[in-house]
C-alpha cells in the first residue's frame, strides 16, 4: 500500500517535472530542428580591446580576424553568428551588446570544408546586436554539413571585425539554417520562421554557444639611450716607450677607461731629448703620437673635429699667439675630400726640416680608422658585425698612400704628409668656431680607433723659446 | 559588537595571498604603464665650438622634425645622467645656459628663449602653428660647459603648446662629451751656427775647409789678394755681429800699413784690408750666399773698397737669420821699400748673438 502510495507520489512529481521542464525546453529549442554544434571554437588574431590608445596591429583591436570553427551534424544552407554581451544561451530573450564591437564590415575568408563555393558571402550588421549572416546563392544546396566526402567540420575567416572596446567575456551564438534566406522553408516572412535577431532566431538546424574574451594589451617596451664614447690619449713619456699609447695596445679594459687612457692625457712635448729636455731641431722633423677610440650608437654617424683655442696662430707660439714663427703646414691650394678618394688639392704636405727649408711648420696627420682588434673573440664578432661603416680621415691630414702612416709604432715620419687647415678665410679650419674635420664615420661604430702624429721642426731663425698651443678634438655624434 | 579573531594558519595563508596580489598588482601596473611619447626625432645633434670643462661655448643644436603638427615650443635639457625623456634629469654640476643667446636659428625662425628656462633647461618658444617636417637649427653663444670632463645628454622634446605643457609632439636624445683639451709644447734652444774657413761649400759648417790663405810674393805693380768665408745662422731674437781681431801683416817690426779708413787698391801703395763683398779692382770676392738676410756693415760692403781695424764690426743682424755664407776679400798692396820679408797676420772674427 505504502509502495503504491510512493509510486503514485513520483509519478505525479514526475509529470508535474515534466510539465515544468517540456516548455522551457521548447522555449529554448523548440525552433531547433537540428543538435548542437561539436568542436566549436572561435580564434582570435587579436585579443584586444579597442580604443586602448595603442596604435599598432596586434594590440589595438582593430581589424581583428575571427577563425570560426565547428561541426555540424546536419546539412544546412545559411548561418548566423550572433555577438552578445551577456549569454551565450541559444534564442535567450535578452542579447547586450558588445560595447563598440563591429562586425559591419566582416568579410569571408580563408575557407575550409563544404563552404568552399565562390557563392558564398558574409554579410555583417550591428543593428541590434552585432551579427554575420553566412549563406550560399544556391537554392537548398545544402552545402553545410557531413557528406560523403566531409566529415562536416567548417572553419573559415571573418576579417575586419572591431573587437569590444572593453575588456571582459563576451559571446557568440551560432545558428544554422536550412535554406538559404536563414529559415526553414525559404519562404522568408511567411511563415515566421526566419531569423529576426539573436532572441528571434525562427526555425533553426544546429546551433552551439561560444564565449570570447578580450584583454589588457600587454606593453613592453626598453629603451637604448643615446651613446658617445671618445677618448684621447699621448704616448707615455716615461714609460713604455713610442707606440705603447696605441689602444690596439691597451691591456686593461681595452675601452676609454683603459689606465693608459686615464695616466696618459694629451699633454705633449715634440722634440728630441737633449739631455733631459725635449727640444726642437731645425734639422729633423720631430713627432709625438697621440691615440683616440670612438663608438657611438649615432644612426647618421659621427664627426671629430679639432680646434684651436688661438684663432691668430694655427701654429705654435711663445707668447700666446700674438706671434706665430712655427707657423700651421700650408695645404696644397685646390678643392678638399673628406671621402678619401683623393682631391685636387688642399691635401696635407711633407714638412721639410727646417735647416733645408727654412720654414718653421707644425702639422698634423691623423689616421683612418681602424678596428680595434681587442683581445676576445666576442669583440671581434662585434667588430666585424657593428663597423661595417667607416671611419675616414680629412685629406687635410691625411694625403693618403703612400704619404701616410701605416703603424704609428714605426717612426717613419719621413714622407709621412701633415696639414693644419688654418687660415683664417677658412671657415672649416682649426681656427674656425666649431673646428676643423679630423675624420667622420658614416654610421654606428664601436671601438673606433686612430692614430694622430703632431709634427714640427724649427727653422734656423726660429727664435728661442717655448712654443705651446691648446687645442680640442670635438666628436659630434647625429642620432 | 563582536570580533572575529581568524585561526593563526589562515591568517599566515591570508598575508600571503595578499602579498601576491599586491605582487601581481605592482607587477601588472607596471607592464601597463608607460609614459606617453610622440614620434621619435629625426636627425640630431649637438656641435659645440669648446668641449673643455667650464669653459664658455656655442652650442649649435640640430634636429630634424619627424612629425608635421602645430609647434609651439621646443625644451631643450641638459642631464648628465641620461637622455631618455620624462624621467628625472640631473643637472650636470658647472652647467649654465643661463647666459645663452639664441644667435642665430633656421627653420620656422622665430623662436625665442623663454623666460621659464632654468639654468640647464631652454625652453625655446614661438607662437604656435604648423610646421612641415624639416630640420630646425639653433646657435646658442655663452653656454657654459660642465665643469667636470664625461658624457652628458641633452633631451629634446617638442609641444604644441607654447609653454611646454600638455602632450608633447616628438622627442629625442644627444649625447655629448667633455674632455681635457691637448696641449702641445715645444721648446726651440737658443743657437748660433757659426763657422770660418777658406772655403765652405753647400751652406754647411761641416764643409769648411782651410785656415791659411798664402798671398804669394808681394809687388810694388800689382795688387795680391785672396778670400775666405764665413757662415752664420742664429735664431737670437736680436740677430748677430761679428767682428774682425788682429792686425796688419807683419814681418818682425816692418809692417804694411792697414787702410783704416778704406781705399780702394793702389799699386806700388802699402796698403791691407779687406771687405765682404763682390770687387772689380781687383775681381775678388763675392757677394753674401745663402737663405738668409744678412750683410755685411756699410763699410765693409762698399766694392772695391777695402778697410781694416782692430775690432770692427763687420757684419750686424739685427734679427734671427738663417744660413748666410760671407766672402771676406783680403787686399794687400805695398811700396817699392817695403822691407823684405815674410809678412803674415792671424785675423780672428768673433760672432756674437744676443738671445
Amino acid at each position: 500500500m505504502r509502495s503504491a502510495k510512493r509510486f503514485v507520489h513520483v509519478l505525479l512529481v514526475s509529470v508535474i517535472l515534466a510539465g515544468v521542464l517540456l516548455p522551457l525546453y521548447n522555449l529554448q529549442h523548440a525552433a531547433a530542428a537540428g543538435a548542437q554544434l561539436t568542436s566549436r571554437e572561435i580564434k582570435l588574431s587579436d585579443s584586444s580591446a579597442s580604443s586602448n590608445g595603442v596604435t599598432t596591429h596586434p594590440g589595438n583591436g582593430l581589424n581583428v580576424t575571427y577563425r570560426v570553427t565547428f561541426t555540424v551534424s546536419t546539412a544546412a544552407d545559411s548561418l548566423v553568428i550572433d555577438f552578445c554581451g551577456d549569454s551565450p544561451i541559444i534564442g535567450d530573450s535578452s542579447c547586450s551588446v558588445p560595447t563598440s564591437m563591429d562586425v559591419s564590415t566582416a568579410a569571408l575568408s580563408n575557407v575550409s570544408g563544404p563552404i568552399t563555393s565562390a557563392n558564398w558571402t558574409a554579410t555583417g550588421s550591428n543593428t541590434g546586436n552585432p551579427h554575420v549572416k553566412i549563406s550560399d546563392n544556391t537554392l537548398n544546396a545544402h552545402p553545410i554539413g557531413p557528406s560523403d566526402s566531409v566529415s562536416g567540420v567548417e572553419s573559415f575567416d571573418l576579417t575586419g571585425i572591431t573587437n569590444p572596446s572593453t575588456t571582459g567575456t563576451f559571446y557568440a551564438r551560432i545558428v544554422t539554417y536550412n535554406s538559404n534566406i536563414f529559415d526553414q522553408d525559404d519562404t522568408l516572412g511567411t511563415t515566421g520562421d526566419n531569423y529576426s535577431s539573436a532572441s528571434t532566431l525562427g526555425t533553426y538546424l544546429d546551433y552551439g554557444g561560444i564565449a570570447l574574451t578580450t584583454v589588457k594589451t600587454i606593453s613592453i617596451s626598453a629603451r637604448v639611450q643615446e651613446s658617445l664614447t671618445f677618448c684621447i690619449n699621448a704616448d707615455p713619456q716615461t714609460t713604455g716607450g713610442a707606440g705603447q699609447g696605441d689602444p690596439t695596445l691597451w691591456v686593461t679594459t681595452h675601452t676609454c677607461d683603459d689606465t693608459v687612457v686615464t695616466s696618459n692625457p694629451p699633454t705633449m712635448t715634440i722634440g728630441t731629448f737633449a739631455g733631459t729636455t725635449k727640444v726642437l731641431s731645425p734639422t729633423v722633423v720631430d713627432h709625438e703620437n697621440m691615440y683616440s677610440q670612438i663608438s657611438t650608437n649615432a644612426t647618421h654617424g659621427v664627426i671629430v673635429r679639432i680646434v684651436t683655442s688661438n684663432t691668430a696662430c694655427g701654429g705654435l707660439s711663445a707668447d700666446g699667439g700674438t706671434s706665430c714663427p712655427i707657423a700651421p703646414v700650408p695645404l696644397l691650394p685646390g678643392a678638399c675630400n673628406i671621402d678619401g678618394s683623393g682631391g685636387t688639392g688642399c691635401l696635407a704636405q711633407q714638412i721639410q726640416t727646417g735647416a733645408s727649408s727654412g720654414n718653421a711648420e707644425f702639422g698634423l696627420f691623423a689616421s683612418n680608422g681602424e678596428n680595434d682588434p681587442g683581445t676576445t673573440s666576442p669583440g671581434g664578432a662585434q667588430f666585424t658585425t657593428v663597423n661595417a661603416n667607416t671611419c675616414l680621415a680629412n685629406e687635410q691630414f691625411n694625403a693618403g698612400s703612400p704619404h701616410e702612416l701605416a703603424d704609428p709604432n714605426v717612426a717613419a715620419q719621413t714622407g709621412t704628409y701633415y696639414g693644419m687647415p688654418w687660415e683664417v678665410s677658412n671657415a672649416a679650419g682649426i681656427s674656425s668656431t666649431f673646428g676643423a674635420i679630423v675624420f667622420q664615420c658614416s654610421g654606428p661604430v664601436y671601438r673606433v680607433d686612430n692614430w694622430y702624429q703632431f709634427a714640427a721642426t724649427p727653422s734656423l731663425s726660429t727664435p728661442a723659446g717655448i712654443y705651446k698651443t691648446n687645442m680640442s678634438m670635438i666628436a659630434t655624434a647625429t642620432f | 559588537m563582536s570580533f572575529s579573531v581568524l585561526p593563526k594558519h589562515k591568517a599566515k595563508r591570508l598575508l600571503t595571498l595578499f602579498l601576491a596580489v599586491l605582487l601581481v598588482a605592482g607587477l601588472t601596473l607596471h607592464l601597463f604603464s608607460s609614459t606617453s611619447y610622440g614620434a621619435p626625432l629625426g636627425p640630431r645633434s649637438l656641435e659645440l665650438s669648446k668641449n673643455t670643462a667650464s669653459d664658455t661655448s656655442d652650442y649649435d643644436l640640430t634636429l630634424t622634425l619627424s612629425t608635421a603638427d602645430t609647434l609651439g615650443s621646443v625644451l631643450v635639457q641638459f642631464c648628465s645622467n641620461d637622455p631618455l625623456p620624462n624621467t628625472p634629469c640631473t643637472a650636470p654640476g658647472g652647467f649654465s645656459d643661463s647666459a645663452a643667446v639664441l644667435s642665430s636659428q633656421s627653420g620656422p625662425g622665430d623662436f625665442t628663449i623663454s623666460n621659464a628656462s632654468t639654468a640647464n633647461q631652454l625652453i625655446l618658444t614661438r607662437t604656435a602653428s604648423v610646421v612641415p617636417v624639416e630640420p630646425l637649427e639653433f646657435n646658442f653663444t655663452g653656454v657654459i660647459n660642465p665643469s667636470a670632463p664625461g658624457s652628458y645628454y641633452v633631451r629634446l622634446i617638442t609641444y604644441a603648446s607654447e609653454d611646454t605643457s600638455g602632450p608633447d609632439t616628438d622627442y629625442g636624445g644627444i649625447a655629448y662629451l667633455i674632455m681635457s683639451s691637448i696641449n702641445i709644447t715645444a721648446e726651440v734652444p737658443p743657437y748660433l751656427i757659426f763657422c770660418t774657413g777658406v772655403t765652405i761649400s753647400g751652406l754647411n759648417c761641416n764643409n769648411a775647409l782651410g785656415d791659411f790663405i798664402d798671398l804669394g810674393e808681394l809687388s810694388s805693380t800689382s795688387t795680391r789678394s785672396g778670400t775666405s768665408q764665413l757662415l752664420v745662422a742664429t735664431n737670437s731674437a736680436s740677430g748677430y755681429s761679428v767682428t774682425a781681431g788682429g792686425t796688419t801683416m807683419t814681418s818682425g817690426n816692418n809692417v804694411i800699413q792697414a787702410l783704416a779708413s778704406g781705399d780702394v787698391s793702389r799699386p806700388g801703395a802699402a796698403q791691407f784690408g779687406f771687405n765682404l763683398t763682390a770687387n772689380s779692382t781687383p775681381a775678388v770676392g763675392a757677394a753674401p750666399v745663402g737663405p738668409g738676410h744678412g750683410f755685411a756693415v756699410p763699410s765693409y760692403n762698399q766694392p772695391n773698397i777695402f778697410r781694416f781695424n782692430n775690432g770692427d764690426v763687420i757684419l750686424s743682424q739685427p734679427a734671427p737669420d738663417i744660413t748666410r755664407v760671407y766672402t771676406a776679400s783680403y787686399l794687400v798692396n805695398v811700396p817699392l821699400t817695403q822691407a823684405p820679408g815674410v809678412y803674415v797676420t792671424t785675423l780672428t772674427y768673433v760672432c756674437l748673438a744676443n738671445f
